[in-house]
């Protein structure tokens, strides 16, 4: 914390390198949140400098206390910034992004799972890439819900929906999300037998 | 509040813990490039806020400044203003007494007509006036420096010497008016009235009552027009604090420190109305079979068939609910009938009560957002879950309005108020609660 608000008192004198050794130390673990919204590096990059822009205009707004995490309001700025970023995105597009389905068919179970589920062992990057698959406005609801530990009725304020549609979409996304892993699971089974063979 | 924990969701959670992009360095220069200088930001609203507040202090400071500060009524007469050239007749010139404290005579120079004040002389005596004939029978009032003339009462004896000399205060002059050229002709220092007052001072008076700013702010009535945009904050609605942009005309009947406003304007705000709809959901499509038809096939000695299938389309028969918030604009058109108070109540600064009713009645709502799209589901029914706007409404405001005179008819008006609606902003409903507001009117007025 002591390294942080060094960083921000230099940052506020306008010192360039200390602004260069935030991006470094933060923008990895924000270009990471950005993409898991936007689905894309392009539009995630966009976002983090976007971002990072508000970040060192409003960096004198931080008030540095006990339990305050930079971190944690660097976060929210750029959450913030990416949900801007998608509704501009989604201007032309309908206002709730609820897409039918049909590929769920196979799947009764709500995307319920039971506590000694066994998920398949995946790369990062296989998992960012299974996130991003989904449709947007679920994407950004198991986002805000899973990662920033938002409740219903805070995601129903701020994509101007209802706190059921938001339910709605996180049970839709976890069905997704479940169908997607159970597949790699089977892959991963016939790779395995195969290689056996 | 703590949260059920999913498997799925700490799955991810834990998969993406440390997860960490490099960004490029492209982006790295770009945010270098652009990163600017820090500082406290004020965000739009805020300036606003902040502006508007301080144009209405700046604006109270003036009343104030100009109420405390500001002389008494001047009785100079405005700048350009002269004494128009209307034939004159000897019976109604009147000679001024050169004491007189008004303003004395008028000089005309190449065709413009100048005002010029009452002089003193060395001795501190004031210039006086000669009314003397010319030849041609025009009259001439003349106002010669007279150094030499005896001070005090001496002054105004000799002029009324001259004055008697002619019999009475009328001058008897031939029925001949004065003409331009004429005037030229004339010392400089000659004066001509060229008006037929009885005297100078209802000449003056008459000029005074003439000009068109003191007729009205003279006058006990006044109508006025006015501009003007009230912001409002809404509160006890459904939707939580509301603003509402009001904007409109007005006319306004005032008699001495009571007044009659109304008008009509616009009020134009944004809400939402949640509906619920009911749906099956789409789970498909199969290949349904609707005829075979058979055929014997000579060759291979059995019976060939034909299958015609067409797409059939399946929903759940599970009905399910989705709830959708209707983003809408609703513009009101508003006819206010505001009575009115003054307290203080003079030519540049009014402060008073104002209190009416005002009627809204519901123009237009627009829907801002996209229709639902159910997209291959079964919508069963729609249901209002939140009551959309009502049509008509009442409301009864109070406030107290501030009135400053800026510029001869144009003024400016500041009016906090608050509203309290008789009726809900909703349809009815057994939710719906009576609202009210607080508003500021700022209006820009124009006295006829």
């Amino acid at each position: 914390m002591q390294v942080e608000e060094k960083l921000i008192k230099k940052v506020l004198n306008r010192d360039v390198n200390a602004m260069e050794a935030l991006y470094n130390q933060y923008a990895p673990a924000l270009l990471s949140l950005c993409f898991r919204y936007c689905g894309n590096r392009e539009d995630a990059e966009d976002v983090l400098h976007d971002g990072f822009i508000k970040i060192m205009r409003n960096v004198a707004n931080f008030k540095v206390r006990k339990g305050s995490s930079f971190e944690g309001w660097m976060k929210r700025i750029m959450v913030n910034t990416a949900l801007n970023h998608l509704r501009d995105r989604a201007k032309e597009k309908k206002f709730l992004d609820i897409e039918p389905i049909q590929d769920l068919l196979e799947i009764n179970d709500e995307g319920e799972v039971g506590p000694d589920a066994v998920f398949p062992d995946v790369s990062q990057e296989k998992i960012m890439e299974i996130i991003c698959d989904l449709p947007p406005g679920y994407r950004t609801v198991f986002n805000l819900y899973v990662f920033e530990n938002y409740l219903h009725k805070e995601i129903a304020e701020l994509l101007c929906c209802s706190e059921n549609t938001s339910k709605s979409q996180l049970s839709k996304a976890r069905i997704l999300l479940r169908k997607k892993l159970n597949q790699l699971a089977s892959e991963k089974k016939t790779i395995k037998i195969y290689e056996k063979t | 509040m703590k949260k059920p924990d999913h498997p799925i969701d700490s799955y991810f959670r834990e998969a993406l813990k440390e997860h960490r992009i490099t960004p490029s360095q492209a982006a790295k220069e770009a945010f270098l490039k652009e990163a600017p200088l820090p500082g406290k930001h004020v965000n739009n609203r805020r300036k606003g806020f902040f502006f508007l507040l301080l144009s209405l202090l700046t604006v109270t400071c003036a009343g104030i400044l100009w109420v405390v500060l500001s002389p008494a009524e001047h009785n100079t007469m405005p700048a350009g203003n002269s004494i128009s050239a209307t034939p004159l007749t000897a019976s109604d010139t009147k000679i001024v007494s050169a004491n007189h404290p008004e303003p004395s005579s008028s000089k005309k120079t190449e065709g413009k007509t100048e005002k010029s004040t009452p002089r003193e002389s060395k001795t501190g005596q004031m210039f006086s006036f000669k009314a003397p004939v010319s030849e041609q029978g025009k009259a001439i009032l003349t106002m010669a420096a007279e150094p030499e003339l005896p001070s005090g009462d001496d002054a105004s004896t000799a002029s009324e010497k001259e004055v008697a000399e002619t019999g009475s205060n009328a001058i008897s002059l031939p029925d001949q008016s004065i003409t331009a050229p004429a005037l030229q002709s004339q010392n400089a220092d000659t004066a001509i009235f060229q008006k037929k007052p009885d005297s100078i001072l209802p000449l003056l008076s008459e000029k005074k009552k003439s000009d068109p700013e003191s007729t009205i702010r003279n006058r006990k009535w006044q109508l006025s027009a006015s501009v003007y945009y009230t912001p409002e904050w809404l509160f006890n609605t459904l939707e939580g604090d509301k603003f509402v942009n009001n904007v409109g005309i007005e006319g306004r009947f005032h008699f001495g420190a009571y007044s009659v406003r109304t008008g009509v304007g616009l009020s134009i705000t944004r809400g939402s109305n949640e509906i619920a709809i009911a749906y099956n959901d789409y789970l498909g499509s199969y290949q349904g079979l609707d005829s075979i038809s058979f055929r014997w096939s000579e060759e291979q000695g059995y019976l060939l068939s034909n299958y015609y299938m067409s797409n059939k389309d399946v929903w759940d028969s599970l009905m399910k609910l989705d709830h959708l918030k209707n983003e809408k604009r609703y513009t009101y058109l508003q006819i206010p009938l505001i009575l009115g108070y003054d307290f203080i109540h003079k030519e540049n600064f009014s402060l008073g009560l104002r209190v009416g009713p005002t009627l809204s009645v519901l123009l237009q709502s627009k829907q801002m957002n996209e229709n639902y799209d159910p997209g291959k589901n079964k919508i069963i029914r729609v249901n209002n879950v939140t009551p959309d706007r009502i049509q008509t409404n009442w409301q009864v405001s109070g406030g107290i309005n501030a009135r400053l005179r800026l510029y001869k008819r144009l003024g400016v008006e500041v009016e906090p108020n608050v509203r309290y609606y008789f009726n809900s902003v909703y349809e009815p409903s057994d939710i719906t609660k009576k609202p009210w507001s607080v508003g500021i009117r700022a209006a820009l007025t124009i006295t006829f």
